[in-house]
């Protein structure tokens, strides 16, 4: 009896993505493998978007899929600084999307949008821009950005800012 | 508190950053995993054995559940105990329609659930938005097991969400209906969908179970294993139909009544169950 290896699935599942970001890319993101040889890490580029702190820079991401792929979750880490109340100072993104209902260590709202195999690379990336453009300091990940985007939003902006310069290399 | 334990030591956002030593996520995850780890190495769907596990299991227990297991193992001749993951139900439906479905084949009845499950399925998540570029792979595994006869290729995850998706487009193609037992919790349908139907490991409820009959186009009976008194013990059973009956074609009455799929509830979970041969 013929059985596809779960891994055979998640690889033309992540070939099809790729193929439909790359013919209807949105605006001012960009993803894909970083090699032919590895389907199962990505890149991605995100513009920040406008009238944000974030606006002019592009930062730079990885997104590892597990073997499972779509069943589970892949893993978001931005490689760019980002100092953001929802991604760890080690670069990974804290939102819902990346998590399925259950892996709670967030205890998110009810009713919020939760990974699940009808979700797709695109829709986290539209997400994380969501996330950049709106932090949700009910969850947060980093616990210095979220009580200084809550108490001194001039001095946030001012590192955000600065991170946003050295996105650029500059 | 054990040291294991990730909420000693957590904090909540509003702390001063000197209290760092709030668990990482994977910290959290993993403790998680660990507390599971006895459940998730059950068998995805046991082998058929007698009640009398279950009835040993009920033995001190509430009186109006042994009275009902024991009346139950009087017209049914034993059960499949499926994993606690939360796809249960999902899982339960694949294994024993696929079972039906070969026992059947080629009988009406058959044709007709192959071609509401198959094409009919398809048609019904286009129409409701799904990609099927992204999600056919999974219709195929679900498709290719019934068609083979294959309960092991039925039990897979991909066909749990599968079966998802075709719940969650007949959700969305009743949604009037749906929506009037559904508003009461969620604010909207698509909300409920999203956090409650399409993420795997996520329990079955009323709403579901009308949803993949439908799908399906086919008649789902649960046994309710509850603690309610019942007269001379017996089984409280709830049958539910598809919304839109399936079109059998030139039914002959030697074909017998058309089968069900019958599961045993008890809070959270769902066991498959078989009735003794008549």
């Amino acid at each position: 009896m013929q059985r596809r290896p779960a891994a055979s699935t998640a690889l033309k599942r992540l070939m099809t993505e790729y193929k439909e970001l790359t013919t209807n890319p949105p605006d001012g993101i960009h993803a894909g493998p970083v090699s032919e040889e590895d389907f199962f890490t990505w890149e991605a580029l995100i513009s920040g978007p406008d009238d944000t702190p974030y606006e002019g820079g592009v930062f730079e991401a990885t997104i590892t899929f597990p073997k499972d792929y779509p069943l589970s979750p892949p893993v978001m880490k931005f490689t760019s600084p980002m100092f953001h109340p929802n991604v760890y100072s080690d670069g990974t993104v804290c939102i819902s999307i990346l998590h399925p209902p259950g892996d709670d260590p967030h205890q998110y709202e009810h009713a919020s949008e939760r990974w699940s195999p009808v979700q797709s690379v695109e829709k986290i990336l539209l997400s994380v821009v969501s996330m950049l453009a709106e932090p949700n300091d009910e969850s947060g990940a980093n616990i210095e950005a979220c009580k200084m985007w809550r108490e001194d939003r001039a001095r946030f902006e001012e590192i955000v800012r600065a991170n946003t310069l050295k996105s650029l290399g500059l | 508190m054990s040291d294991n334990n990730p909420a000693a030591g957590s904090t909540s956002a509003g702390d001063p950053p000197a209290a760092y030593d709030r668990p990482t996520d994977e910290q959290i995850l993993s403790f998680e995993r660990k507390i599971k780890e006895p459940e998730s190495q059950a068998q995805l769907v046991g082998p058929l054995t007698s009640f009398d596990n279950l009835i040993a299991e009920y033995a001190n227990g509430n009186p109006a559940i042994l009275a009902k297991l024991h009346a139950l193992s009087t017209s049914y001749c034993g059960l499949r105990a499926t994993r606690r993951d939360g796809n249960c139900f999902y899982r339960a439906i694949a294994f024993r329609l696929c079972e039906l479905l070969a026992s059947r084949r080629g009988t009406p009845w058959a044709d007709a659930v192959v071609l509401r499950l198959g094409p009919e399925c398809r048609e019904v998540a286009k129409e409701a938005g799904y990609n099927m570029d992204l999600m056919g792979d999974f219709a195929d595994c679900w498709e290719d097991a019934v068609r083979d006869g294959d309960v092991e290729g039925a039990m897979a995850d991909s066909v749990v969400c599968w079966l998802r998706i075709v719940t969650a487009a007949v959700l969305k193609k009743n949604s009037d209906l749906f929506e009037a037992f559904i508003l009461d919790s969620y604010p909207t349908l698509e909300l409920f969908i999203g956090s409650q139907v399409e993420p795997m490991n996520v329990e079955a409820d009323q709403p579901h179970i009308v949803a993949i009959a439908t799908a399906l186009g086919v008649t789902i009976r649960i046994g309710n294993l509850d603690s309610s008194s019942t007269a001379e013990g017996a089984m409280n059973w709830h049958e539910i139909d598809p919304l839109e009956p399936l079109a059998v074609t030139s039914k002959v009455d030697t074909d017998g009544p058309d089968p069900v799929v019958e599961l045993l509830y008890r809070p959270g979970h769902y066991d498959i169950v078989y009735k003794q041969a008549a």
